[in-house]
């Protein structure tokens, strides 16, 4: 029993990188804006005009808002999915229904190996976007201070 | 005319190596050092206690690769350290410089295993099952082991050539070689009249796409621009 | 930036898909999910290699120098290629730890994601070693175009040795798991995904590059 309640938190940290994602894709915007801009010394500044700021972070609520709908609804469907699924599991991978205490005993050991895995694939997937993220916010730096030039 | 000045200007280079290299003999000394005491080392620490061939193939590799590490990479080093490659830059081709160096690394290469193998052989005890394939072993292996080390020992010179720079950039390229000769070896002192040559023909193989693409490669290491 | 939104869909979907949808594996149980994200990280290292590589002979070639910074680029693609060799070993060695008992057993597989690790550790060590050398570029290229050439030739020892060696478990293991429809779409969109996230990184790193020339050419300049 415990072992489900660590699945579903586990799967829901999973489903809360769309969070760090959607941080990411604010900074992206960013980056766009300074895309159009020529790396050059001769540009107007547009980008710090009043009003272009304003509606640019209005978009960005807007994206942020659609992530947090697509994260609530994926986190549901998962939380469904795993409270199901022992059934699942015994059925396909066709366990022997004659002894019901080997079955409990391989479903928890099989539990612990999908925490296992589950935490190794989280830590890979945190690492790689925490560094999407510094590279972003390097490139967002830099990106404005050749501007300020 | 042109063919026959390069391969004069080949050989002079040659002449050229031979006589500066034992006139103070630095590095032959050293690689010859180098692996004479490592089997004096090894046969005392072992005091008597028989190895399988398997294990005398591995040590003798091994020892082989070392002095090789401490000996090949000399003969480009020595040119930065004493000032004469601006003077070879200018006088001579990219080509026949990488001729006459790769050349002078095989001779010495072979030199050295002619000398460390009936000593390895007389302090470790080493059986030897079927001699041809042996000796064919050894002379591609260290064909394949001079000819990598020629073009690497040219980019490292560029940097200054020291510590264990050298040792670092050869050990990925040359454990392909390494594998297959310890295989190789193995084969060969523990099985009699074992006459396949697969092995033997990817090492000659991988020698001659090596001095092949080194040849394509010299000019952007050795000219500067 | 249009791979960045491929890879923004395509990547969460492969690990929904890895660990919801599929069936766990008839004899390896639960832990076949890591195969998932395995075979992808070895294969994008693969590439990174070879892009590298790419980028150097095209260095080499351009005598007139119309494309600029061919070597940052290599240079950084090397970069991502260490880091995804060094996420292939972490993850092949738990898999091996979860399935067969040890960390690391020298299989061939293995022995030559090794020899990648080393081909990129002796690359960065001779290029910081070359850092105050005019000529650096070029001996870093050639030095690429070298080990190159040598992985194939390591590639093809496999078959060659493998009849000496005990049988890789994983790659055995792999020919009896890849039967079902399942398991082959979601390797299938696993593999797409973490080549795309390859690329973006490698496009993001590019631009750091560009930008990063720029600053120091006006520093020059002033």
């Amino acid at each position: 029993m415990k072992n489900k309640y660590i699945i579903s938190l586990l799967t829901l940290l999973f489903i809360s990188n769309i969070n760090i994602i959607s941080a990411i894709d604010i900074i992206d915007h960013f980056n766009r804006h300074t895309d159009k801009i020529d790396y050059s010394l001769s540009h107007s500044a547009h980008f710090y005009n009043d009003s272009a700021e304003k509606h640019f972070t209005l978009k960005l609520l807007k994206n942020h808002r659609y992530c947090n709908i697509i994260y609530k609804s994926i986190t549901s469907i998962y939380i469904k999915n795993i409270l199901f699924a022992d059934e699942k599991r015994t059925k396909t991978q066709g366990l022997n229904n004659e002894n019901p205490e080997i079955n409990s005993n391989e479903i928890e050991y099989q539990n612990t190996v999908l925490i296992k895995v589950m935490i190794i694939v989280l830590i890979i997937w945190f690492g790689l976007s925490l560094y999407l993220l510094y590279l972003h916010r390097k490139i967002s730096k830099l990106g404005k201070a050749i501007d300020e030039c | 005319m042109e063919a026959s000045a390069s391969i004069k200007s080949v050989v002079s280079n040659l002449k050229k190596e031979f006589t500066i290299e034992f006139r103070n003999r630095f590095a032959v000394n050293v690689a010859l050092s180098f692996a004479a005491i490592s089997t004096i080392a090894i046969s005392l620490a072992l005091g008597g206690i028989p190895i399988s061939p398997k294990m005398k193939a591995v040590l003798f590799w091994i020892i082989m690769f070392f002095s090789a590490m401490n000996g090949l990479s000399h003969i480009f080093t020595r040119e930065e350290e004493e000032g004469t490659s601006l003077f070879l830059r200018l006088n001579v081709t990219p080509e026949s410089i990488l001729s006459s160096k790769l050349i002078f690394n095989i001779i010495i290469f072979l030199l050295l295993q002619i000398i460390i193998t009936p000593l390895y052989i007389f302090f470790l005890q080493v059986e030897i099952k079927s001699i041809i394939p042996f000796l064919l072993t050894l002379f591609t292996g260290g064909l394949s082991l001079a000819s990598i080390t020629t073009i690497l020992a040219a980019i490292v010179a560029k940097a200054g050539g020291k510590g264990s720079l050298f040792t670092i950039i050869s050990f990925p390229l040359v454990l392909p070689v390494l594998w297959i000769v310890i295989n190789s070896t193995f084969i060969s002192l523990d099985k009699q009249n074992y006459y396949q040559y697969n092995n033997l023909l990817f090492l000659l193989a991988f020698s001659a796409t090596i001095i092949a693409v080194s040849f394509l490669l010299f000019k952007y290491i050795w000219l500067e621009e | 930036m249009k791979i960045a939104m491929l890879v923004y869909i395509l990547m969460p979907l492969s690990i929904i898909l890895a660990f919801l949808w599929v069936p766990p594996a008839q004899f390896l149980g639960e832990a076949s999910r890591i195969l998932y994200f395995h075979v992808p990280v070895a294969m994008v290292s693969v590439i990174a290699f070879f892009v590298s590589g790419i980028y150097s002979i095209i260095y080499l070639y351009d005598k007139e120098k119309k494309y600029k910074l061919l070597e940052e680029k290599s240079f950084n693609s090397a970069r991502i290629g260490i880091l995804f060799t060094i996420l292939t070993i972490i993850t092949g060695s738990i898999w091996a730890k979860i399935s067969w008992g040890t960390y690391w057993n020298w299989d061939p597989r293995e022995s030559s994601i090794i020899i990648l690790l080393l081909i990129y550790l002796a690359y960065f060590s001779l290029r910081s070693a070359l850092s105050n050398n005019s000529n650096k570029n070029m001996l870093t290229s050639t030095y690429l175009i070298f080990a190159m050439i040598v992985v194939p030739f390591f590639v093809f020892i496999i078959p060659r040795v493998y009849p000496s060696l005990h049988p890789d478990p994983i790659i055995n293991a792999n020919r009896e798991i890849n039967l079902e429809e399942k398991m082959r779409l979601t390797l299938l969109i696993s593999v797409i995904s973490f080549t795309m996230l390859f690329f973006y990184i490698f496009n993001l790193t590019n631009k750091l590059s560009i930008i990063t020339d720029k600053i120091e050419e006006k520093n020059y300049e002033e």
